[in-house]
């Protein structure tokens, strides 16, 4: 069991792509971690940095107490699953999880003990003597799973696992991934670029763009307090609805003015000296769709904070509907409950919640308040 | 696209039998020769020389019994088989591992390696007689199997070469970090992963350099002198040196010759013609 840290870690591939710039990040034992990001941010290099797949240009990476920049990834006591699962193709089932386990010199029957293990909690019993080319996505990728998880390892590295199955399948792999963790009780890094699967899934969640780490938090702090533009983007679905705007100052008192409305700013949102830094500065004001109210007794208590738009488009998703709004040319969305009566073409009436407002610097992209 | 008899104007019915018969052409140029030959080899001399295209009056092996007699064909097949099959061997392990290196490792100069690699295949193997002469005489390999076996492991690097390194390189690269992972080094990987991963490119291989190696006569005429080396190719030239009057003994010696080949192939034809469009589309 091992927590995993790195120091100055910084990653150039050959031509000077430099990946990851300094990244400095640790992980706990037996943490789930995820590590989230668009293409290209470099979360699957980081994961191939601690399999030992890819060489570390400069800084220090730490599997418990080891040193591991110089180790080969047989040796680091970690186990890898992978986007095409890359099971052997050649191999049954049942050798393809204990392959690992031969090559440790283990003994036979303990191999089949462990083998047959994996198999009946992982379902996959009736399949041993099957080749990977005789199963089904989901069977592969529970295959993939069985194999890293007989080996026992210190770290369990997950890469994009699930992206290659259905929805309803991704579904049911990610409790079973979950419950795996808590079975096996050690330290998952997995990456994904499904913001659903790193909120529900981790005990963290790491949001990388550029090769630089924009806020490592649980999965309720990144959806409630984001710190730049960026994280508060990507994590939620539908996405933040970002406003231009501007902080004004009015008998000591602040207000948000966008779109022609004006907004006061709740007491004890931030600290006077930061407010006054931003008055009459292009700022941006974010709100999350679900904090967009219809109903007539927010309307009535927050008279203060209503914003008229035009519904483009009503997406009823079932329990709720979606509302693609246009209000003066900058396009939002709402989510409102499913009685909302509210039709395309009309003009509908919101209560912002004041205090689930976030605010951003417009040209750093960093939060100013939440 | 593929439209019924019933379904065809009166122009594509037209299209669609000089189709067949261009079709049927081809296959008549391409197998003519070779039922003409075993035809011949159950023929009489009389036969063959007053019809050349006519059915056998009876099946006789009497051509082959001739031929057995009149050549040491069946010590040189064994050569043959034993010469072939080695090289084959050989030539496809080594160019295997080569083969992965190439697909795989980054190293300083590979580009022209390879490029210089490749290039072999344009030199005329005319060309080669002289200086592969020289080499395997100063060796003390002529006249040997062994040095037949040199020559032809060599003599198919450029061929074996691409197709290999083409298979490697359509094998996605996490099957090898999944066995690095799983705690395979790099030599256990490539026998146990990687090269019953490449089994379609290195039948192929093998099948293209076997066939090469099974009709190579030019080498194997300078190379051998006696008995212990020669291959089958050379038996064949027996005939028309010194009896060429005796048709039916030289087709008889012929079928042998071809049969093997034209087994091997039929049984692999599928892997090598679907190895050598190998990575060509995604799958």
């Amino acid at each position: 069991m091992a927590g995993i840290t790195f120091k100055h870690v910084k990653k150039v591939y050959p031509g000077g792509v430099e990946v990851i710039p300094d990244l400095n990040l640790e992980i706990k034992d037996k943490e789930f971690v995820i590590l989230v990001g668009p293409s290209g941010c470099g979360k699957s290099t980081t994961l191939r940095m601690i399999a030992g797949l890819e060489d570390i240009t400069e800084g220090e990476l730490f599997i418990g107490d080891r040193l591991v920049n110089g180790v080969a990834p047989k040796d680091r006591d970690i186990a890898m699953v992978f986007q095409n699962y890359a099971l052997y193709p050649h191999m049954t089932v049942y050798k393809n999880i204990a392959f690992g386990l031969s090559l440790r010199k283990m003994p036979k029957d303990e191999i089949d003990r462990k083998v047959h293990e994996a198999a009946r909690v992982l379902d996959l019993e009736p399949l041993l003597d099957r080749k990977p080319k005789a199963l089904s996505g989901g069977q592969r990728q529970r295959v993939a799973l069985g194999r890293a998880m007989v080996r026992n390892p210190a770290v369990f590295l997950l890469d994009e696992p699930l992206s290659n199955l259905d929805a309803k399948l991704r579904t049911a792999m990610r409790s079973e991934i979950i419950r795996l963790h808590k079975r096996l009780d050690t330290t998952f890094v997995y990456v994904t670029h499904d913001q659903t699967e790193a909120m529900t899934m981790g005990d963290r969640i790491v949001v990388m763009k550029d090769g630089i780490i924009q806020q490592a938090d649980t999965p309720q702090n990144l959806y409630d307090y984001p710190c730049n533009l960026f994280v508060a983007g990507f994590i939620g679905s539908p996405q933040m609805n970002f406003i231009d705007a501007q902080l004004r100052k009015e008998n000591d008192r602040y207000f948000i003015d966008f779109l022609g409305f004006s907004i006061p700013v709740p007491e004890g949102k931030a600290d006077q000296a930061v407010l006054d830094k931003y008055v009459g500065v292009d700022v941006v004001l974010g709100i999350r769709p679900e904090d967009l109210h219809t109903e007539e007794i927010f309307l009535e208590a927050s008279a203060d904070s209503i914003v008229h738009a035009d519904i483009d488009i009503a997406e009823l998703m079932g329990s709720e509907i979606y509302l693609y709004l246009e209000c003066k040319g900058t396009k939002l969305i709402a989510r409102v409950p499913a009685r909302f009566r509210g039709q395309a073409g009309e003009q509908a009436t919101f209560a912002l919640d004041k205090n689930k407002m976030h605010l951003f610097d417009k040209e750093t992209q960093w939060e100013i308040f939440h | 696209m593929n439209r019924t008899w019933g379904q065809l104007t009166n122009r594509g019915r037209l299209l669609m039998i000089l189709k067949y018969i261009f079709l049927a052409l081809c296959v008549i140029v391409a197998l003519f020769p070779i039922v003409w030959v075993v035809m011949s080899s159950f023929k009489t001399n009389a036969e063959i020389l007053t019809d050349g295209i006519s059915l056998p009056t009876s099946f006789k092996f009497t051509g082959y019994e001739q031929a057995i007699a009149i050549s040491p064909i069946l010590k040189y097949f064994v050569n043959s088989v034993i010469i072939s099959s080695v090289a084959t061997v050989a030539n496809v392990l080594f160019l295997a591992m080569a083969a992965y290196v190439f697909a795989r490792c980054q190293f300083r100069g590979k580009n022209i390696l390879f490029w210089l690699l490749s290039l072999s295949m344009v030199v005329p193997m005319t060309a080669l007689l002289n200086p592969v002469y020289l080499v395997i005489n100063n060796l003390g390999l002529t006249d040997t199997k062994t040095g037949l076996i040199l020559v032809y492991t060599a003599l198919n690097l450029p061929m074996s070469l691409l197709i290999l390194r083409s298979t490697f390189l359509s094998i996605p690269r996490s099957l090898e970090e999944a066995a690095y992972v799983d705690g395979a080094g790099f030599v256990r990987t490539f026998f146990q992963i990687m090269l019953p991963c490449a089994k379609g490119g290195l039948a192929s291989a093998a099948v293209l350099a076997f066939l090469n190696n099974w009709n190579e006569f030019t080498f194997a005429l300078i190379l051998t002198s006696g008995q212990d080396a020669r291959t089958l190719p050379l038996s064949l030239s027996y005939f028309t040196s010194q009896f060429s009057f005796n048709y039916t003994a030289m087709f008889a010696a012929i079928t042998i010759a071809v049969i093997p080949s034209i087994v091997i192939f039929a049984l692999f034809q599928e892997q090598v013609v679907s190895s050598l469009t190998a990575g060509a589309v995604k799958e």
